[in-house]
């Protein structure tokens, strides 16, 4: 049809060239438009094939549409919602999950040849076109289709050998280093501990993309996954929205909406929901939750909207006992641990729905996500909304204390021991190598942070000051009753009892705390032969920020000899130059002693 | 004292009012016809018609929009011509405004076609038509602007 209309269009301007003139100059500029049109044609259609056909091929292996629920997908939302659609195109979570395809990844796919100490192959990968693939010895060619993450690494899948299976990929791509990292290396994870190569439509389907429906078949081996759309789109926190789409083809609705300002009841809007119900929308995948029986093969029945109790429960550690997965629980005995402190406070990154409804701000009523984030009025790093990037957000409810918020935190105006979050929302979550706000709003307290095993807020800055000093001061300043402490809490400052004694969460978390530190050094040097890459990586990283280190040569994830070398070097710089500030008492025999105690008995892996 | 016309004259005169009306009608013809097709694309964003404004649509609307611009400003410049015709002090030989008419069908139906066969960012194959299209009113154009720049009674 279309190359009639074409050629119909040709002719009839042809006929209007000749018949207009009837000379000569006419009759030659309509037989060049007829033959010069006809060439072109023949070789734009060639073209178009092949186009078309490289385009099925490049989304092969990736799953397939979900046609069936309602979703319309971020496409359909563009037209009315423009502004709303730049901002979450700007976002991390639009790029959650993507197609590996041309200049969207960053890792280099150059010819870079890898070895994998898991499986001992070789990985030489390359592109070919816009595809990406990996020549693995032993089993050949495979193409990698698809990547998750944008914002600090890159991980990627290779098509598995069932179904359409997506199987994790051995290496992780760091940004920050432009470097090629084994997989496990980027998890706080123990070396004795078995992490099993991950399968995607198993795990991150249930949340990376949106609308996800992993499909397997009845003995759950063999996955024939389906999403509304890649990555975190418009319909994962809205909902369905082809009812949305197909009412408002009416303008009359759509004018009556506007002027009136009343909510679309064919749409979740989680900035109108009651804050409980719109924090659940984020905790649909902010949370540790066990989904429901079934799952695995028809995707979770929870909508934007609905009670998150009913489709997905959260899992706190409290109730544990009580839910559904109590039997798989009760099997790993890893799941706490690796999940919660030993009072039940989260302790990885991305579950912020959990540390939330822990919290007495939370229990109010008033509070949900959106009082602090924004996904369309806010930096795509940490999607705060303006002006709750600093106090703003607390004094929106503190309002007393915003008014001098010195008065209240004993601290010069504008630091950082003056700021709200360092206090309340300390970083003891751990997550993509690094330490994270927690999301549970809590008051500084030592004796709570001793009880949980948890690093407290006062000393993540005071690293230099014993938990007994910061102790004194919680009970001088602000009335906190004096906590029980040890010997070695009494008289040790904290920063190195952390890194000495603590178990591999809170040495990573103090390694972390330990940026521009002086007197960190010779600590942060200790745990460059850390059994746990992810802190050596995080010493590293924390020991280059410090004056006389930033040319460091270290490799987290080389030899035990080459880190050993670099171990050695750092303590010969150590020795040639005097720390920045006042020292931490530091000696080997004493560093030994404390980590002698070292609450290590299992290997841990942080599940964030 | 007026007399019979010349017969060469009088060919002049009749040539010359076939080209003024044909300009007139072919303007007319395309202010409708392609005004039209704005109403017809403004009804489309009323009523969020998903083949023309969802994200797959992005080309076919900015090929339509084309279209429709297109048409009505070449539209414009046929029913200029025809008024200007009797102004002009030089003679404007008749591929002028065959170039001018074929390319006032090229252009906009180039782009309409192109739009309507659009493969992802990538337009249909109508979107060739609108390059000789646009070649043919240029030289269109260069032939007024010559017959303009005569001498007068050239």
């Amino acid at each position: 049809m279309e190359l009639v209309l074409f050629f119909v269009l040709v002719g009839g301007a042809a006929v209007l060239l000749v018949r207009g003139a009837r000379a000569a100059v006419a009759i030659a500029l309509a037989a060049a438009l007829v033959a010069g049109s006809a060439a072109a044609a023949v070789a734009w259609r060639a073209r178009d094939e092949a186009r078309r056909a490289a385009a099925a091929a490049a989304r092969a292996p990736l799953p397939a549409p979900v046609a069936d629920r309602g979703y319309v997908s971020s496409d359909a939302c563009r037209a009315c919602h423009p502004g709303e659609y730049a901002s979450w195109h700007r976002s991390f979570h639009r790029t959650m999950t993507q197609p590996a395809l041309g200049a969207a990844v960053r890792a280099p796919f150059a010819g870079e040849t890898l070895r994998s100490e898991d499986d001992g192959r070789t990985y030489r990968l390359r592109r070919e076109g816009d595809t990406l693939w990996a020549d693995i010895s032993g089993v050949g060619a495979r193409r990698v289709p698809m990547m998750t993450g944008s914002h600090h690494m890159e991980a990627f899948w290779l098509a598995g050998a069932r179904g359409n299976q997506l199987v994790e990929f051995p290496f992780t791509w760091l940004f920050d280093d432009a470097r090629w990292v084994p997989r496990r290396d980027v998890f706080l994870v123990g070396t004795e501990y078995s992490k099993q190569p991950s399968t995607w439509n198993r795990i991150c389907v249930e949340c990376h993309v949106t609308g996800g429906v992993p499909g397997f078949d009845a003995t759950l081996t063999v996955p024939q996954s389906r999403v509304a759309e890649l990555g975190i789109a418009c319909e994962a926190c809205h909902g369905p929205a082809a009812a949305h789409v197909a009412a408002n083809r009416d303008p009359f609705r759509r004018w009556s909406l506007h002027t009136s300002g009343a909510a679309d009841p064919t749409i979740v809007n989680p900035a109108r929901l009651p804050p409980p119900r719109s924090a659940e929308v984020c905790g649909q995948c902010h949370g540790i939750a066990c989904p429901p029986d079934g799952w695995l093969q028809h995707g979770l029945g929870f909508r934007p909207g609905d009670a998150l109790a009913d489709g997905k429960p959260i899992l706190r550690l409290a109730s544990l006992g009580a839910s559904h997965c109590r039997a798989q629980i009760a099997a790993d005995t890893s799941f706490a641990p690796s999940r919660y402190w030993k009072d039940g406070m989260v302790r990885v990154s991305g579950r912020e729905y959990n540390g939330l409804v822990e919290s007495r701000c939370f229990a109010g009523g008033a509070l949900a996500c959106v009082s602090c984030h924004s996904m369309h009025d806010s930096d795509p790093n940490w999607q705060l909304a303006r002006g709750k990037d600093g106090d703003g957000a607390c004094t929106q409810c503190h309002a007393t204390i915003g008014k001098d918020v010195a008065a209240h935190t004993h601290h010069a105006p504008g630091s950082t021991g003056s700021t709200c979050y360092n206090c309340h929302m300390p970083e003891t979550t751990w997550g993509l190598l690094r330490a994270m706000r927690s999301h549970q709003i809590t008051i500084p307290r030592v004796q709570d942070d001793v009880n949980a095993g948890r690093p407290n807020a006062c000393n993540l800055c005071h690293l230099d000051r014993t938990l007994a000093w910061t102790a004194d001061a919680l009970a001088r300043l602000w009335g906190t009753p004096a906590p029980a402490l040890d010997a070695d809490q009494r008289g040790t400052a904290a920063g190195a009892l952390y890194i000495a004694r603590g178990e591999a969460g809170v040495r990573a978390i103090a390694a972390d705390a330990a940026a521009g530190h002086a007197a960190m050094a010779p600590f942060l040097v200790e745990l460059l032969d850390d059994d746990y890459s992810a802190i050596r990586y995080t010493a590293v990283r924390s020991l280059r920020t410090i004056r006389g280190f930033a040319d460091l040569p270290y490799d987290y994830v080389g030899t035990e000899e080459s880190r050993w070398a670099a171990q050695r070097e750092a303590r010969a710089r150590l020795a040639r130059q005097p720390g920045d500030g006042v020292p931490i008492p530091y000696s080997r025999g004493e560093f030994e002693r404390l980590a002698a105690q070292r609450d290590e008995t299992d290997q841990m892996f942080l599940a964030e | 004292m007026s007399g019979p016309a010349h017969p060469q004259l009088a060919d002049r005169a009749d040539t010359f009012r076939r080209a003024q009306l044909l300009h007139l009608r072919v303007g007319a013809a395309a202010l409708f016809g392609f005004a039209a097709l704005g109403v017809v694309l403004e009804s489309l964003h009323a009523f969020k018609a998903p083949w023309y404004l969802g994200v797959a649509g992005e080309t076919r609307r900015f090929l339509f929009t084309l279209a429709h611009a297109h048409g009505i400003g070449l539209g414009l410049v046929n029913l200029g011509l025809a008024a200007a015709l009797p102004l002009l002090p030089g003679r404007l030989p008749a591929a002028a405004s065959a170039c001018l008419v074929a390319g006032t069908l090229l252009v906009p139906a180039g782009f309409f076609a192109g739009g309507l066969y659009a493969h992802g960012s990538d337009p249909g194959l109508g979107a060739l038509l609108v390059p000789p299209g646009a070649l043919l009113v240029l030289i269109a154009l260069g032939l007024v602007l010559r017959a303009a720049l005569a001498r007068d009674g050239g």
